[in-house]
């Protein structure tokens, strides 16, 4: 029997706007995209090139790929967002997570994080500062995405949601909120708690811990 | 693209004073149509502005974007590894890929033009096909009407290295004619020119190089049914589109070419050439040019799907903070930490 890759019209979307993009398929199914991006301004500007390879994982279009620079033409160095094995920390990972929470489009993927990944190393190679701002390291980027995108600044309410979403706490739109406000949930952390519900486990529990140790330490000092 | 703003710059200034003398010629009649001429832009102004012996600027920038000198000493006809069978009188065998690009529907200018304009239009037009084909590596070999025969491949130049050079000049000058002429033609009110390309492949075995002819009336050409072929699928291309053959097929990234016979539904177009009795069956293929354009490491698609030429030197460096900044700034790295 032929079998078909599930994802052949993807990769095709993808060529339409990086058509120097090439499959690899393991199985008949494709598990990798590699070659060449260019990057272009605005108005259509040539800037410069990257080899990257995309790793699909198998969860995927649920889970999100990995981005590797293969032509190592960025430093492999925290402050330019970039591990030692070339994979390139494109965005907030609650964010990417949030995205394949709702199927991954690969070529919006690639449009919407690695595009813009690419054309800010740019940006920092000539103008030494990236384009735009950019999150703390570690647990810190974590408290500011928490603070920036979710307007939740008190670590104990975050911990009160972590701990409601963690152990499927949370009730209707009508029932109290379970950050203790006495509001219904639909009036107070409704938005807040659907975009944390829509990312992995993991993550949450992760978060949980991090900020109960920072809480703890906040406590102590 | 880039490559051809000095040649839709002179066709424009053609098309653009030919309007004018139209008009005087008639509100004023013919002592002023002519002076109009001298005054607007007549082929002598033309080709003062347009030396023969180099390339337009901005084709001359493409040229040296690629590091390639290319030769305008060039002679019809005489391919320079064989050039000398014109006093040897022998032949030789040799692998060439045969290129046929035909211009179609350029004698609709003259319903708008005077003669002389329809002259530097096509002029330009043409010169723009030698240089292209010049950049890549091509030697012209006839010139058809506006259209052009040209050979790629010479001896110690590897096979698959002469068919991408024959298919990047193909596709470079059908994409010129499919956007920048028709975006121009299409400004002007005239009905868009387009071309048919026909390319093939013959193996040294397949390819006779000797003198066609007699004395001057004589070239240095390729006896092969791939030549013949090429010339012959070129009517199979649709407008502004490329086939080519089996052996080019061959020779390149195959998801490139679909049969013709899947375009026109029409089984009798899959093969260009069949010998039944020795079970040859030629397949011609509508080659996907665009897509195989960009692909080339000089090319770079940009958000739109337009196609821009890298590392032109004679384009103003494009500025960071203004025309990258937009872009860069949608990122918001993060780094976990290690």
């Amino acid at each position: 029997m032929i079998s078909v890759d599930p994802f052949e019209k993807m990769v095709a979307e993808v060529q339409k706007h990086f058509p120097k993009l090439t499959a690899i398929k393991k199985n008949g199914k494709t598990t990798k995209l590699v070659g060449d991006i260019d990057i272009c301004g605005n108005d259509g500007e040539y800037f410069g090139t990257f080899k990257i390879l995309i790793e699909l994982p198998n969860a995927f279009p649920l889970a999100v790929p990995k981005v590797y620079e293969i032509s190592h033409k960025i430093k492999r160095i925290e402050d330019r967002h970039m591990y030692q094995n070339g994979e390139c920390c494109l965005d907030m990972e609650h964010e990417l997570q949030f995205m394949a929470g709702k199927e991954i489009k690969l070529s919006d993927f690639i449009l919407t994080k690695v595009y813009p990944f690419l054309a800010n190393q740019i940006y920092f190679e000539s103008i030494g500062k990236f384009a735009g701002e950019e999150y703390e390291h570690g647990f810190d980027g974590i408290r500011q995405f928490y603070k920036e995108k979710l307007h939740l600044g008190d670590p104990s309410i975050i911990l009160k949601i972590l701990d409601s979403i963690m152990h499927k706490r949370i009730q209707g739109r009508n029932d109290p909120c379970c950050c203790g406000s006495n509001k219904k949930l639909k009036n107070c952390h409704l938005h807040q708690i659907e975009y944390l519900s829509s990312i992995l486990m993991d993550q949450i529990q992760k978060d949980y811990i991090e900020f109960d140790n920072f809480s703890k330490k906040g406590l102590t000092s | 693209m880039d490559i051809y703003n000095d040649y839709v710059s002179r066709i424009k200034a053609a098309m653009t004073s030919g309007e004018t003398r139209k008009h005087e010629l008639n509100l004023e009649g013919i002592a002023n149509y002519n002076d109009e001429i001298n005054k607007a832009f007549s082929y002598n102004t033309f080709r003062k502005i347009t030396p023969e012996e180099k390339l337009l600027p901005s084709m001359q920038e493409f040229a040296s974007s690629l590091n390639v000198n290319a030769n305008l000493n060039q002679k019809l006809g005489e391919h320079p590894d064989f050039v000398h069978l014109k006093q040897t009188k022998g032949i030789e065998k040799h692998y060439i890929v045969s290129v046929f690009i035909d211009i179609k529907r350029s004698t609709y200018l003259f319903k708008k033009y005077p003669p002389e304009t329809v002259l530097i239009i096509t002029n330009t037009i043409q010169r723009a096909a030698i240089h292209t084909c010049l950049v890549f590596g091509g030697y012209i070999q006839r010139l058809h009407g506006d259209g052009l025969f040209v050979y790629f491949g010479r001896k110690g130049m590897r096979q698959d290295d002469a068919v991408k050079s024959a298919l990047s000049a193909a596709s470079t000058f059908t994409y010129f004619v499919k956007n920048d002429l028709k975006n121009l033609f299409n400004e002007q009110g005239i009905e868009a020119i387009f071309t048919r390309t026909g390319i093939d492949f013959g193996y040294d075995e397949d390819v006779v190089w000797a003198l066609a002819g007699i004395g001057d009336i004589s070239e240095i050409t390729t006896y092969s049914l791939h030549t013949s072929l090429a010339s012959k699928m070129q009517a199979y291309a649709e407008s502004n589109g490329i086939v080519a053959g089996d052996h080019i097929k061959n020779h390149s990234d195959q998801r490139y070419f679909s049969p013709v016979c899947s375009r026109t539904l029409k089984e009798e177009d899959r093969y260009i050439f069949r010998i039944p009795d020795r079970n040859f069956n030629y397949t011609q293929y509508d080659f996907q040019w665009m897509n195989f354009l960009k692909s080339l490491e000089f090319i770079a698609t940009d958000l739109n799907g337009i196609l821009r030429v890298k590392n032109l030197s004679s384009l103003s460096k494009p500025s960071i903070t203004s025309n990258l900044q937009p872009v860069a700034v949608q990122n918001r790295p993060y780094n976990r930490g290690s």
